[in-house]
């Protein structure tokens, strides 16, 4: 039992509950904020209590409707399954061939075919990666929240990354080029093996594994021609080339496997890539945000990464009642 | 059984007219352009099953409804932080627990919610997937199942309750008999 003291109180469990449904889905009159704020005074236990029932309802509004099993059938009980065969994805449509992995965290796949042309539109939820074989023998994998439309034509084949980042290894083929949009640019292969990272709809990162890669950024005057080992940031002010060593390019693509690696790297930024990734709003206090941040963690695991993030830095993590995360200067101590 | 290729035609053709028009929506509704495109993406994941099991007869006027009520539900929740007055700075927010939300969103215990939810009083379940599937109010599900508002926000609480008694129970514990529920079974 890790659990914590406060589930000895069913009474303020059963408020804080009630407060936390109430806000997410009734509108509160004046009288009851007044009331919620008498509640909330009454121990600085409730505060606590009402927070974790406002995350688990944010929560839930995102996962229960990802839950194949669940949206079938809202009237009947459903049979305590065995965990092996109850993935609640399963039942997802089999398009023959285009998963390779078994978890269909794709929800969204889109398969044409009319005068010689492949489309495909994938997207994947958060905190959930994607792997899949294209028809022209490329592979492309997703990370968390991505959004892609694949459309293979005769002369060319075209790949729009509307939001999120991408690993493409693309088979070679002089002549039909393979062209990433995005929303900050262009990138454009006949064959390599490369990572394209479009957080924002004004950046642009791209990360050459193998071979060679034009990158034409939006703000850029010029195209970018990048080899492997050489990575590219593009945004409003322009394109900054740097080369990687190979440890460093494997780092980039550490997200492959679920990983994250910082170097250095600004709080700011490190927190931006989990909130990019789980979905939720994750930030530095502005006191907080320079602070530099190193080492290698899960990207699933966010309490891990919170973790570290307090034993190393001077910092704490809080959590409000909207479901937002905060890393704050620590104070006193 | 519909068509594979029929329904991949419809939900890509509703994709491409809407993906634009839709963002700007959201964005006038949110102020900012980011959450548009996450909100947007929400709601596409969302509707997707109903095009393709085609539940939805305008799958348009479904798509707009969806992203609307899943920014109101955003703004709302842009509102409640404010709710609670910031007496203690933000230490009040310190959470020294390691939410229940984040070991749900760890994939591994999808099953683990799946299950918990499953085994929910039938009451409790169809409010809470009425709220959090379908996003109708409070107001609105009491209206549709005749019930009183009180009646509807308690069997909300209680599902929310019987959730997190479910998924900080002790894994090895997780026996599909009874989930140790530290409330006494409050009856409404």
């Amino acid at each position: 039992m890790k659990s914590s003291s406060w589930q000895l109180d069913p009474a303020a469990e059963e408020q804080a509950s009630l407060w936390a449904a109430r806000l997410d889905g009734s509108v509160l009159s004046a009288g009851d904020r007044v009331a919620l704020d008498a509640w909330l005074a009454e121990d600085p236990l409730h505060r606590r209590m009402l927070s974790a029932y406002c995350q688990l309802s944010a929560d839930l509004e995102q996962q229960l409707p990802l839950m194949e099993g669940i949206r079938e059938k809202p009237e009947e009980a459903q049979p305590p399954a065995k965990a092996a065969q109850s993935r609640p994805w399963s039942r997802w449509p089999a398009w023959a061939g285009v998963m390779l992995t078994a978890a269909a965290a794709v929800v969204l796949g889109v398969r044409l075919s009319h005068s010689g042309t492949e489309l495909r539109s994938i997207a994947t939820p958060a905190a959930q990666r994607q792997e899949l074989a294209l028809a022209d023998g490329s592979h492309v994998q997703l990370n968390a929240r991505t959004d892609l439309v694949v459309e293979l034509g005769r002369s060319e084949r075209r790949v729009r990354l509307a939001s999120g980042e991408a690993f493409f290894d693309v088979r070679r083929d002089p002549d039909r080029p393979f062209i990433v949009e995005t929303p900050a640019g262009l990138v454009r292969v006949t064959g390599t093996h490369f990572d394209v990272r479009a957080d924002s709809a004004e950046e642009l990162e791209v990360t050459v594994a193998e071979g060679a890669v034009l990158v034409r950024p939006a703000a850029a005057p010029a195209p970018v021609s990048l080899s492997s080992g050489q990575q590219v940031s593009a945004g409003p002010d322009g394109a900054v080339v740097h080369r990687l060593t190979a440890a460093e390019v494997e780092d980039a693509l550490a997200w492959r496997q679920g990983q994250i690696v910082f170097s250095g790297t600004p709080l700011r930024e490190a927190l931006a890539r989990f909130a990019r990734y789980h979905g939720r709003g994750i930030t530095a206090a502005p006191a907080a945000a320079d602070l530099r941040v190193g080492g290698r963690y899960s990207l699933d695991d966010l309490d891990g990464f919170f973790a570290a993030l307090e034993q190393v830095l001077p910092v704490r993590v809080v959590r409000d009642l909207g479901g937002n995360i905060q890393v704050v200067p620590r104070t006193g101590s | 059984m519909p068509e594979p290729e029929d329904n991949a035609r419809r939900f890509d053709g509703l994709y491409r007219a809407t993906l634009v028009p839709l963002r700007r929506y959201l964005a006038r509704l949110l102020g900012n352009s980011s959450e548009a495109q996450d909100v947007a993406h929400d709601a596409y994941l969302r509707v997707y099953p109903k095009v393709n099991d085609r539940s939805a007869r305008v799958p348009e006027a479904v798509l707009f409804t969806t992203a609307r009520r899943l920014a109101i539900n955003r703004l709302r929740r842009r509102e409640i932080a404010p709710v609670v007055p910031a007496a203690g700075g933000l230490e009040f927010a310190a959470s020294p627990e390691p939410g229940v939300a984040q070991q749900v969103m760890a994939r591994q215990e999808l099953e683990q919610l799946e299950e918990a939810i499953a085994q929910l009083p039938a009451g409790c379940r169809q409010v809470l997937l009425l709220r959090k599937i379908e996003l109708l109010s409070h107001q609105e599900i009491a209206d549709r199942l005749g019930l009183a508002l009180s009646t509807v926000e308690k069997q909300h609480a209680r599902a929310l309750r019987l959730l997190r008694a479910a998924l900080t129970a002790d894994p090895g514990n997780t026996a599909p008999h009874r989930t140790p529920n530290p409330e006494k079974e409050a009856r409404l």
